[in-house]
């Protein structure tokens, strides 16, 4: 029986020091009192007059203080100093068809990467106030070399060339101002590869035209040279390349006079891999803002080109020049309204070659100079474009655009016109400026190539003689 | 009914000329200046004195040795480029910083453009916006609203972002305005 009395009594002394114990813990572990089920059944304790409530002004200077550094910190970071940017000067995919019979294992139907070029700039002090690289981040084709010829045998028979250069690299400038308190007057020296000062089109980056294909003035025709001979409309002439290595310099005048002087490679954006292509070419342009969006320019080049180690098709031996007056109308009375136009003409010299057809010299003789064997030549282009945003109804946000192009590959002969008609419209999507712009562009293209000389015609299968359809869609992010 | 206004040349001159007697000389050109017409004027006047008709009334051999002149002196290309340049540089001097729009008797807005927020208040523009808001109102002028306006208009603006510049490139450049109305 006593045993029975001292197991109640030694678990009741169990319970209560047990019950201390852990009265002892709760108190020593602070944590644990704001927070259980316990004080939830007590409800919440009445606010001691001793407890303080932190002063939210009390730290001010100190907060303050810690953000300013921060801030300071951060701000120097490349990014946001404009040391430093990136951005996607345009990705296109672009699906076309076109109704020109094509090589066995070859579709008329095609979807491709357009561009995907990478941008990167900033701007380092007031003395370089800009410095830019964009790569094309896209399969790209090798250049070949346009090799001169060999004593041993004849010109035309010898081999084509080999691959010289990639063409990922695009562009990369740096902008130098000598003297900022003249800037404008005398804004920047630019030097690298960049779009050229050549009228309106050449110049306008990839990410902002209004049609999907290039004017004729950059590019035209296709094939090469016939290496029997052959006369100067046949192949790819590239009557102005949209890039090439220079120096220049740039300013304006009196607020509305633009001007651009300079000496370039004329060798294209391979001129890096290949070198310059002879002597220095010159170029000038000149252009009045007759309003601030609206413009008139005269833009000349001249110097001379040579054919052995050209990287541009159509290009001869001797002298070489172009002329070219461009315009701009930008409606204010009509907002919406655009309407652009250049006009170009330029002498190519003797003996004109296909980029990896082997020439030398300016003779008209296959056998020994190869190249095409054509007498020098004066070509002629112009296009007018015209567009019209509509901001508001039905319609909103698109923008119909038509385009007249022409060029003549040998103004002294006949029957070798290119022309075309573009019409179209892009679709602007709700762009997030000054960032973000999205846009659709659908063309469909009338071609017509009228031959290559008097009584000839063209084969189905040149691609300048079919109807496109070209779908393209953008994003760019600056 | 009132009859329409047509800008015939000698109008235009005239208009000129009225607004500089009235000492209000809204023009937005430099070149339209009362100096330059007085040096337009100055080297007109010896040509007018200079040539008569006896001068022109010339004999064969004073034809022959025109011909000739004419045939050594024969305009180059590289004349007539250089022409066409001073020709435009003569042209752009007569370009403003600034102009007046919704211009009435009594007040207007001015324009002018600037690339960077900093430079609102210190861009040449403004200068030149300041001077014509003295020379429309030389009693004083109250500027009523100010602040940056579409260039176009805010859709086009905001759809063709960087293609209304002159080169081709990402254009910063916009358009401030100034709101007044004279004292």
């Amino acid at each position: 029986m006593e045993s029975k009395r001292v197991v109640p009594a030694v678990c009741i002394l169990a319970m209560l020091g047990s019950l201390v114990i852990g009265a002892q813990a709760t108190a020593a572990d602070p944590a644990n009192q704001s927070q259980g089920p316990v004080q939830a059944e007590q409800g919440a304790p009445a606010p001691s007059p001793t407890t303080s409530i932190a002063d939210p002004v009390e730290n001010l200077d100190k907060r303050l203080s810690t953000i300013e550094e921060w801030k300071a910190k951060i701000e120097r970071l490349p990014s946001l100093s404009n040391k430093f940017n990136i951005g996607l000067n345009a990705l296109q995919f672009l699906y076309t068809h076109q109704d020109a019979h094509v090589a066995e294992g070859k579709s008329q139907d095609n979807l491709s990467i357009r561009r995907s070029e990478v941008l990167m700039y900033g701007k380092i002090n007031e003395y370089v106030p800009k410095w830019h690289t964009l790569m094309e981040m896209q399969s790209n084709n090798l250049s070949l070399n346009t090799p001169g010829c060999a004593t041993t045998s004849p010109c035309n028979t010898q081999p084509t060339g080999t691959p010289a250069a990639t063409t990922m690299f695009r562009e990369a400038y740096i902008d130098y101002r000598p003297i900022p308190g003249i800037a404008p007057n005398l804004n920047v020296i630019r030097m690298g590869v960049f779009r050229m000062p050549f009228g309106i089109f050449t110049e306008t980056s990839g990410g902002i035209r209004d049609v999907v294909s290039s004017p004729y003035l950059t590019t035209v025709g296709s094939g090469t040279v016939n290496r029997n001979g052959s006369n100067s409309t046949v192949g790819t002439i590239d009557f102005i390349q949209e890039r090439d290595y220079f120096a220049d310099v740039r300013g304006t005048l009196f607020n509305r006079l633009e001007y651009v002087a300079g000496i370039m490679n004329n060798n294209n954006f391979q001129a890096n891999a290949v070198g310059a292509n002879g002597p220095k070419v010159g170029y000038t342009r000149v252009r009045f803002m007759v309003t601030d969006i609206s413009f008139i320019s005269f833009t000349t080049l001249q110097g001379e080109s040579n054919n052995t180690n050209t990287e541009i098709n159509g290009r001869g031996k001797g002298a070489f020049d172009r002329y070219g007056i461009d315009a701009r109308y930008t409606s204010r009375y009509l907002p919406g309204l655009m309407v652009q136009g250049e006009w170009w003409q330029g002498h190519d010299g003797a003996n004109q070659t296909s980029v990896g057809i082997p020439a030398q010299g300016a003779c008209l003789n296959v056998a020994q100079c190869g190249g095409n064997a054509a007498p020098g030549v004066q070509r002629r282009t112009w296009y007018v474009l015209g567009k019209y945003f509509i901001s508001s109804g039905p319609l909103q946000n698109f923008e119909p655009v038509v385009m007249f192009d022409s060029f003549d590959p040998n103004t002294s002969m006949s029957n070798d016109m290119y022309t075309r008609t573009i019409v179209g419209f892009n679709y602007y999507f709700e762009n997030l400026p000054p960032k973000i712009q999205t846009k659709l562009s659908i063309n469909y293209e009338f071609r017509h190539h009228q031959g290559t000389g008097p009584g000839t015609t063209v084969p189905n299968t040149d691609p300048f003689a079919q109807n496109v359809f070209l779908a393209q869609f953008q994003v760019r992010y600056q | 009914m009132i009859g329409r206004w047509h800008n015939t040349p000698e109008l235009f001159i005239m208009r000129c000329r009225l607004q500089w007697e009235e000492g209000r000389h809204l023009s937005l050109f430099p070149c339209m200046r009362k100096e330059s017409y007085q040096a337009k004027e100055e080297v007109v006047s010896p040509l007018k004195t200079g040539v008569t008709i006896a001068h022109l009334q010339r004999g064969r051999g004073s034809r022959y040795q025109t011909r000739k002149w004419l045939k050594l002196h024969e305009p180059s290309l590289g004349n007539q480029l250089l022409v066409l340049v001073v020709f435009s540089f003569t042209i752009a001097s007569c370009a403003p910083n600034a102009r007046i729009v919704n211009e009435t008797a009594t007040g207007g807005t001015v324009l002018y453009s600037y690339v960077e927020e900093y430079d609102v208040l210190t861009s040449p523009g403004r200068k030149e916006a300041i001077r014509l808001l003295d020379e429309k109102c030389p009693s004083g002028y109250r500027v009523s609203r100010e602040g940056e306006v579409p260039r176009i208009s805010k859709a086009v603006d905001r759809a063709w972002m960087g293609q209304v510049s002159s080169n081709g490139q990402v254009s910063r450049e916009k358009d401030w305005a100034i709101q007044f109305a004279c004292r």
